[in-house]
């Protein structure tokens, strides 16, 4: 039976850690709910950019309008890969899911003979590859650990870093590797392309329309100059869109983790506090009958 | 001697009173005998309770016992026959043999069960690992040759089958005598024992002249076991034990008989008498009488099982190191095996309080740790000989901090703690590597190497065991990239303490593994470099060396 002064102790450390991971659970859960109302607030903007496109995406296919953006590359040579975790930790496999995937893209690129760079937003997700050497894009210490507020500098930033290198012809392809935010117990692993930009499928509510009847707009200024503004601000979209998704399950993810945490220390005091009790019993049941056995021996 | 009379008889205690003249000096035996109601009992002096009156301890049931009935003083104390005929025997505690009662063993020499213990500057120094082919044993608690080993365990956890695999191991291979005294245990499990050794062979080796002498003689000191050996071994034709009694094997009809009072055997085939290195074709293949010596006549058995009264189960542990204590005084090495001492302190308590002592903590006799010493001081070793005992020791609702456990501990060179938490994660032998050590994992004893790969491994689990906590409030996705690392090597090693048994081959289906030492070493040390870090943790249970794991994955990941 262990020892009752060990048990006390125990029990009141599995109590402070649980007071501490409770306190964690409301703090993310306040978080969550900021992240998630940028998320509901940027929709907008986000979802009347994706339909523009969309719209637009048949002029694309019909070759009427070209954006250095949207060329795919014959050769994938190099190949960058952004990935998104967290700074902090205490949030369930949220980070640890994101290293697996990245490592796995990498690797699966790497094997098929393409030069893969890293470029890695949120700390842990950094060190990790930081420390076992990889390719780490020359920026990538900087967006390490990122200001949560998501300012619209820091996204141009790395959108232009995206572009420019993509322009210049430093990468042929970068893939974005992060967590979407669907509810708070929620999220996906996407893996996904981002430039050249795809997926601009023609999206109309009525599925007979798809692909019969293209938009007919007529453009003013010019489809070129059109596109030569719209589609960095898509660009920006997409990395704000994944920024935000990521910010917001890592606090769905770290709420969920603290609940649970707070949960099993629960659980861990209540057995703790039964073996207590149990030691505690059996000592004084201990002694009651070395009193009584000890009395009885002497008046026998 | 002088006669005395039963004054008063409490369940195993008995009162007689003496001319006050002839007192009977303590610990001796007295002898109470009824022939025409079948009574013979040995009891011990224990105590003078004044008024020339003894109290006395029975070394058998006192059913049947009356006031006025006489006791002998046999003006000695208890005493047992030894010697080499004693080999191959059961006795119980006061020396009679219990398998054949009628026949005794041939020997002119008996000791007293009392004795000193070994004088200090008698004791042997020297020390010297012995190899018991158990991976968690050797790597953290290996055992000192001459020295005591303690196996601690609760109810159920495996004391008893880790004793028998360590008599298997070693009492087998070992090949010299040794001595098992069943204390207190199910005596089950002495006729289990029993059997067993009558079964077990040693491949013998005798120089030529012996050998001679047995083709032309069918005197033996003990049963021989004769088999027939195919010439031809390669072609996996299994050798054919000769049973008792008639037997047939192919054409040919065996009849094997063993005379213990004459000591000849006989053996007949087809009605010839053969012998030794004799031929004979069987279903066309051509066999070779081989002659075999059992384990069982290189052991003496003394048993006082918990269906005999707390006498016996007292003064049966001094019994059987009696045994032992004269082959160490004849200059061999000698195996002791007790099972078990708690029950050893277990009579003591019960017939303490009958003996009018206080119970002191928990209960126990006031002088525990006085009874303990004066048993085990002499279980050593002497520069004349050795004995080397392995003892079990019960630990009451898992608490090694009983009185019982505690006093144990500090007479033991090796303590093997088999714990609960280790049964409960379904690894046997269920040892607990933090708790068991041994006091020769030394450097300057088992060699550098050995040490730190103990050390290093004892380091991993206690890390693993502080990270328990965390892994059960946070989850192990919140341990740093480090102690992952630690945590699935700690896992891997602690499976690897698992061991598949020679005894309980019927059990598990899997044949047993020995494990020599410096393959224990090598496996461990190469899982703690990380060199199998990438292995599943289930391979690396029930396997012997380290190889096994290898290929135990490629099953698995196949």
């Amino acid at each position: 039976m262990a020892n009752l002064r060990d048990l006390k102790r125990r029990i009141k450390s599995v109590d402070g850690i649980r007071q501490i991971t409770r306190a964690m659970e409301m703090v993310a859960a306040t978080k969550l709910r900021r992240a998630q109302q940028r998320i509901e607030a940027g929709r907008p903007y986000t979802g009347k950019m994706d339909e523009i496109l969309a719209h637009l995406s048949t002029a694309i296919q019909a070759g009427i309008v070209h954006h250095p953006l949207l060329e795919p590359r014959e050769e994938v040579r190099n190949l960058w890969i952004i990935g998104v975790a967290s700074t902090k930790g205490l949030c369930g496999s949220f980070n640890s899911n994101i290293i697996r995937t990245v490592g796995q893209h990498a690797r699966e690129a790497m094997e098929s003979n393409q030069n893969v760079t890293l470029f890695l937003v949120g700390k842990k997700l950094f060190d990790f590859y930081n420390r076992r050497n990889w390719q780490l894009h020359k920026n990538s210490r900087e967006y390490a650990a990122i200001d949560e507020n998501l300012p619209i500098s820091l996204l141009q930033e790395m959108t232009n870093i995206c572009t420019d290198a993509f322009l210049d012809g430093d990468v042929d392809q970068v893939d974005l590797v992060y967590t979407e935010f669907k509810s708070a117990i929620s999220h996906k692993i996407v893996k996904r392309q981002f430039l050249p930009i795809v997926g601009l499928e023609p999206t109309t509510d009525e599925e007979e329309d798809r692909g019969k009847t293209p938009h007919d707009y007529i453009f003013e200024p010019d489809p070129g100059k059109l596109f030569t503004i719209l589609i960095p601000k898509y660009a920006r979209t997409v990395i704000f869109r994944m920024l935000a998704d990521s910010l917001a399950s890592e606090h769905g993810g770290r709420m969920n983790a603290m609940h649970n945490a707070t949960d099993n220390a629960g659980d861990m005091i209540k057995t703790l506090t039964l073996q207590r009790n149990k030691a505690r019993q059996a000592a004084i049941t201990k002694e009651l009958s070395e009193i009584v056995g000890g009395a009885e021996a002497i008046s026998g | 001697m002088a006669t005395g009379i039963i004054t008063q008889v409490i369940g195993p205690t008995v009162d007689i009173e003496f001319p006050p003249e002839s007192l009977p000096e303590l610990l001796n035996a007295l002898r109470i005998e009824d022939p025409a109601r079948n009574i013979d009992l040995i009891v011990e002096v224990a105590q003078h309770l004044g008024n020339s009156t003894t109290r006395c301890i029975s070394m058998d049931s006192t059913d049947g016992l009356r006031r006025g009935m006489q006791a002998e003083d046999l003006g000695e104390p208890i005493k047992v026959p030894v010697g080499e005929d004693c080999l191959g025997r059961i006795f119980n505690v006061t020396g009679r043999p219990v398998d054949y009662p009628d026949l005794p063993p041939d020997t002119e020499e008996s000791y007293p069960i009392h004795r000193s213990a070994p004088a200090l500057a008698d004791q042997e120094t020297k020390t010297e690992v012995f190899e018991t082919g158990l991976k968690v044993v050797d790597l953290l608690a290996p055992i000192p040759k001459g020295g005591k080993v303690g196996l601690f365990g609760g109810a159920g956890v495996g004391k008893t089958i880790l004793i028998m695999e360590l008599i298997n191991n070693i009492a087998k291979v070992h090949g010299g005598q040794s001595v098992f005294s069943g204390v207190g245990e199910r005596p089950r499990e002495g006729n289990d024992l029993w059997l067993d050794f009558q079964d077990a062979l040693i491949t013998p080796t005798w120089p030529p002249e012996e050998r001679e002498r047995r083709k032309t003689t069918t005197q033996r000191a003990k049963q021989p076991t004769f088999q027939l050996m195919p010439l031809d071994e390669s072609k996996g034709l299994r050798r054919l034990t000769i049973p008792v009694g008639s037997s047939q094997f192919g054409e040919h009809k065996f009849e094997f008989n063993y005379d213990m009072r004459a000591r000849v055997f006989e053996l007949r085939m087809d009605g010839q008498p053969v012998t030794l290195d004799d031929e004979t074709d069987i279903d066309g293949e051509r066999y070779k009488i081989a002659e075999f010596e059992r384990v069982l006549d290189k052991t003496v058995l003394v048993y006082g099982q918990r269906n005999e009264p707390p006498g016996a189960r007292l003064r049966v542990g001094l019994s059987g190191l009696t045994h032992a204590e004269y082959f160490r005084d004849q200059g061999r090495d000698i195996l002791l095996f007790i099972d078990n001492i708690f029950r050893f302190v277990q009579a003591g308590s019960e017939v303490s309080a009958l003996l009018g002592r206080m119970p002191s903590a928990v209960g126990y006799q006031p002088t525990l740790a006085t009874e303990m010493g004066a048993l085990q001081e002499r279980i050593t070793s002497t520069k004349t000989g050795s004995i080397t005992s392995m003892q079990a020791i019960y630990v009451p609702a898992d608490d090694l901090t009983d009185p019982a456990v505690a006093t144990t501990f500090a007479h033991l060179d090796a303590t093997v703690v088999l714990s609960r938490r280790i049964v409960e994660l379904g690894i046997y032998p269920a040892v607990d590597p933090l708790d068991s050590t041994s006091r020769i994992l030394d450097p300057n004893v088992v060699g550098r190497e050995h040490y730190q790969v103990a050390r290093d491994v004892q380091e991993i689990l206690q890390r693993y065991k502080d990270l328990q906590d965390i892994i059960a409030i946070l989850g192990m996705d919140e341990l740093s990239d480090d102690d992952k690392v630690t945590v699935g090597r700690a896992r891997r090693i602690q499976q690897f303490f698992s061991q598949p048994f020679f005894v309980a081959e019927s059990f598990l289906m899997t044949p047993g593994r020995y494990v020599p030492l410096k393959d224990t070493v090598r496996g461990f040390k190469e899982i703690i470099e990380g060199k199998y870090d990438d292995l599943q943790e289930a391979a690396f249970t029930y396997v012997g060396n380290i190889e096994e794991a290898v290929e135990k994955n490629k099953q698995l990941t196949a």
